[in-house]
């Protein structure tokens, strides 16, 4: 199963079932495939400060 | 408190806020805070981040612009750089005085000042490498830094004199009097502000530190003569002082802090009380320094400071009513809530049958990354053996602690 990401500054959960629609990145998009210039819909951090969702 | 010219054409005005307030509605500031707003004048004219609408700090400022001669109406610009009410509270009555100034915002911004104002005319979204040039040699460049402090944040730079105007980033708490800059206040005075740094970023950014280390990693390529923040005072002899500051301060979130001990204790008739003077035997006697600090009677906002600063950080609690005592879970809420992670840790604390304030501690800190040694629990009253048992854990503890590079 793809891993969910969680936002260490905002609690933001990046699930990659739904993927990030609005902001570019497609349903079913694992989360190290995504953009390295993504930014948390939430918060606007940046990749590095996202762990992997316990 | 007057206006002051920081370079040719750029002035400071502000007010401070003291007395019996609680900022953000929960922070003790005995010693008061400042807010600082900034004046640009080019051929046009620019007003950097406002001040709260809170008693008479709205008539403080006003009487400040008529001491060089302006008044909110002269403006063309209102760069708010964070929505936060203490920098933006005022712009209601600068918008009605002067319906005509455009609003400087980024685009998280402009949504607020929509939800918070109902603002949406004259509204300008800016977004980083954005400039707007004044005319006379004043150019303003924004940069975002998102979450230093809300996600809508910004700097505002001024290209021709290199100042920066970073709000809430290299912030302080403590009022400022008529002396403003960095190289104009005491030795005393500096180390007032060092220790209202440490409590401002504790209470206030610490949960945003790694935001505050990419921000500082953004400001690198900016050349920097000066830091004019919206709390605190103005660092022009050396900012490189505040930055060094903000980055060491950051960092505290990895754990990397100093080899010290904060202890933060509750006790209901005296059981686990007792045990303190163990637990703080044991740590000093591999000298470690330790701060104390009494859950409820000790405000929080002290606590959580020493702890961000700490690389150890011990609980003595009893068991109440099968859970932990509510004042010291409270404590520790806040310090779940403001990302005090990486830390090592114990528990000390009395039972009167069965227990249960363990679990609960357990189950509470799980995600903060802590390291946690074994409790030291007792049922009833602590025996020798327990006070003994005690001071093997605070020493324990300290060992650990000044071993860690």
């Amino acid at each position: 199963m793809m891993k969910k990401y969680v936002c260490e500054i905002c609690g933001y959960i990046y699930d990659p079932t739904e993927g990030d629609p609005d902001n570019g990145v497609a349903a079913g998009t694992e989360f190290k495939d995504i953009p390295n210039d993504w930014v948390c819909p939430e918060c606007g951090e940046g990749k590095e400060v996202f762990a992997i969702e316990e | 408190m007057k206006a002051i010219e920081i370079v040719d054409g750029i002035y400071r005005i502000g007010a401070n806020i003291v007395g019996d307030y609680l900022f953000e509605g929960i922070w003790t500031i005995p010693d008061g805070v400042s807010l600082n707003s900034y004046v640009v004048v080019g051929e046009k004219k620019a007003l950097i981040d406002l001040v709260q609408d809170y008693e008479d700090v709205p008539g403080v400022i006003k009487k400040q612009l008529e001491s060089i001669s302006l008044s909110i109406e002269d403006f063309d610009y209102i760069v708010i750089n964070h929505m936060e009410p203490d920098h933006s509270g005022w712009l209601q009555e600068c918008h009605r005085l002067n319906p005509d100034v455009k609003i400087i915002v980024t685009k998280k911004g402009a949504e607020m000042v929509e939800s918070f104002f109902g603002i949406t005319k004259n509204v300008i979204i800016v977004k980083s490498g954005d400039t707007l040039d004044l005319g006379n040699g004043k150019e303003l460049l924004f940069e975002e830094i998102p979450n230093v402090h809300w996600p809508e944040t910004m700097v505002t730079y001024e290209k021709n004199s290199q100042i920066l105007f970073s709000c809430d980033a290299f912030g302080s708490f403590g009022k400022i009097e008529d002396e403003i800059f960095d190289d104009h206040i005491s030795d005393e005075k500096h180390a007032f502000f060092e220790k209202e740094t440490l409590r401002y970023f504790a209470n206030i950014v610490s949960s945003f530190s790694k935001s505050v280390q990419r921000a500082i990693k953004k400001l690198e390529d900016l050349s920097i003569k000066m830091i004019a923040p919206s709390h605190g005072i103005i660092w022009r002899e050396n900012p490189k002082v505040i930055i060094e500051r903000y980055n060491k301060l950051a960092c505290y979130i990895d754990g990397l802090a100093e080899p010290e001990i904060t202890v933060v204790w509750g006790s209901m008739y005296g059981n686990t009380k007792k045990v303190l003077r163990s637990v703080v035997e044991g740590i000093r006697s591999e000298n470690v320094p330790v701060h104390i600090f009494q859950a409820p009677d000790d405000d929080v906002s002290y606590a959580l400071a020493s702890a961000w600063k700490s690389k150890g950080i011990v609980f003595g609690m009893p068991t109440y009513e099968y859970k932990m005592f509510p004042p010291i879970a409270h404590v520790i809420d806040m310090f779940s809530r403001k990302h005090i992670w990486n830390r090592k840790v114990f528990r000390f604390g009395s039972y009167g049958w069965s227990g249960g304030a363990q679990k609960e501690f357990d189950s509470m800190t799980e995600k903060m990354k802590w390291d946690i040694l074994e409790p030291v629990e007792w049922c009833g009253k602590a025996s020798e053996e327990d006070h003994q048992r005690a001071y093997e854990r605070g020493k324990e503890l300290a060992r650990l602690i000044k071993s860690e590079k």
